[in-house]
C-alpha cells in the first residue's frame, strides 16, 4: 500500500522532469533508498510496473540502489557503518553519534533514448 | 542514450506541506503531538484520558486517522473537543496533504492542544512528516518487549514512547527493562511514559509533561 503510493510520487515526479523534453523514450528512473528509509524496494519495482502499464512511460524500469547506514562519533570523531539498528559508537560506545547516511529516498536520474 | 539529472526528494510534496503546516501551527502556538502505534496499542484510549483530564482548562483538538470507520472521532466527540475523521480507505498512512484539509475544517480558535492519531501501523507512517512538534510511538504490553528491534525505523524517528497497559504486566511476559534496553539502544533521545490508559496510572506525569510542552 504504502510502495503504491511512493510509486505514484515517482511517477509524477518523472512526468514533470519529461515534458520539457520532447520525444525522449524514458529506459530507467534511478532511484536511492536508504536502508532505514523503511522501503521495499521488490515491492516498490512492483507497484512502479503495474502503474506504467499501457501508460507512455511502460517499458521503463526502476533500477534501486541501496544506500547503507553511516554514522559519526561526536564523542570519538570515528566514521562507521551500522548492521543492526544500533545506535552507538562501536568505538568508544558513545551514544551520541549522528547519522549521516541511510535515511534517502530520492530520484537521482532518468535514462532515456 | 542520455542521462536527465534529477535529484529530487520522492516525498518533496509532502516535506513541502508538512514544514506549511509547522509554521502555522508554530505561529498559532499549537502544540501538535502525532500518535503513532501498531492497532489496539490504546492511541484513543488514551486520548480519551488525556481530554477528560486536560480540557477544558487547556482547549484541545483531535485529528483522527482511521483506514475505514469513524468510530475514533465518535468516541472523541463525546469530550467535546474539536475532531475531525480522516478516513484513508484503506491508504495505510496519514500524509500532511490529508492534515492540511483536516486543519482547515477545525475551530482552532484557542486551541493549544492538537493530536493527530495516525493510522494503526507501525511502518508506513514513521516517513511521513506532519508538521507535528513531537511523534510519539505508543507500544502496549501485550504486544512484546521485542518491538523496538522490529520496527526500529519507527522508534528511531519518534520522540517519545509511551509504554501503555500497564496494568496488564502482572498477566503477560513483557520485561519493561528489556523494553527500554531494546528502545534506548535504536534511539538514545526518547523520553519515556509508563501507564495505563484504562486505570490511569501514570496518566498524570504525561499530563504534567503535555502541560509544560504548551508553557513553553
Ligand atoms: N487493559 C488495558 N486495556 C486497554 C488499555 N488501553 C486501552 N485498552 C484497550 O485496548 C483496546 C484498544 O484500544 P484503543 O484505544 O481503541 O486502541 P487504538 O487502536 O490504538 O486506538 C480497547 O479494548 C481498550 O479498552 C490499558 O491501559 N489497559
Ligand atoms: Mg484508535
Ligand atoms: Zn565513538
Amino acid at each position: 500500500m504504502h510502495e503504491l503510493s511512493l510509486a505514484q510520487d515517482i511517477i509524477a515526479i518523472v512526468k514533470e522532469s519529461l515534458e520539457p523534453q520532447a520525444g525522449v523514450s524514458l529506459k530507467t528512473v534511478r532511484v536511492s533508498i536508504g536502508e532505514m528509509a523503511a522501503v521495499v524496494p521488490e515491492l516498490l519495482h512492483h507497484a512502479y510496473d503495474a502503474l506504467i502499464a499501457d501508460t507512455p512511460l511502460q517499458g521503463s524500469k526502476l533500477d534501486i540502489a541501496i544506500i547503507p547506514v553511516t554514522a559519526i562519533c561526536h564523542s570519538c570523531k570515528k566514521t562507521f557503518g551500522l548492521e543492526e539498528y544500533e545506535f552507538l559508537c562501536p568505538n568508544c560506545q558513545s551514544s551520541d553519534i549522528e547519522v549521516l547516511t541511510g535515511d534517502e529516498f530520492f530520484i537521482k536520474d532518468l535514462v532515456v533514448a | 542514450m542520455s542521462v536527465i539529472t534529477v535529484e529530487r526528494k520522492i516525498l518533496e510534496k509532502n516535506d513541502e506541506a508538512a514544514a506549511t503546516l509547522r509554521t502555522n501551527f508554530q505561529a498559532q502556538r499549537l502544540f501538535v503531538l502525532n500518535l503513532l502505534s501498531s492497532p489496539g496499542s490504546g492511541k484513543t484510549t488514551l486520548l480519551e484520558r488525556t481530554l477528560e483530564q486536560i480540557s477544558p482548562e487547556i482547549k484541545t483538538a483531535v485529528i483522527e486517522g482511521d483506514v475505514q470507520t469513524d468510530n475514533d472521532a465518535q468516541r472523541i466527540a463525546k469530550f467535546k473537543a474539536p475532531v475531525v475523521q480522516i478516513v484513508t480507505n484503506g491508504g495505510c498512512h496519514l500524509d500532511a496533504l490529508l492534515v492540511r484539509d483536516a486543519v482547515s475544517q477545525l475551530p482552532l480558535d484557542g486551541v493549544r492542544l492538537l493530536f493527530i492519531e495516525n493510522v494503526g501501523n507501525l511502518v508506513c507512517p514513521a516517513g511521513y512528516d506532519l508538521g507535528e512538534n513531537k511523534k510519539v510511538v505508543i507500544v502496549s504490553t501485550t504486544e512484546g518487549d521485542d518491538k523496538p528491534l522490529k520496527y526500529p525505523h519507527m522508534f528511531r524517528v519518534a520522540d517519545v514512547c509511551v509504554l501503555n497497559k500497564t496494568d496488564l504486566l502482572p498477566y503477560v511476559d513483557f520485561d519493561v527493562k528489556t523494553f527500554r534496553t531494546n528502545a534506548e539502544k535504536v534511539n538514545p533521545r526518547l523520553h519515556f511514559f509508563e501507564l495505563s490508559a484504562k486505570t490511569g496510572d501514570g496518566v498524570e506525569t504525561w499530563i504534567d509533561w503535555l502541560k509544560k510542552q504548551i508553557d513553553s
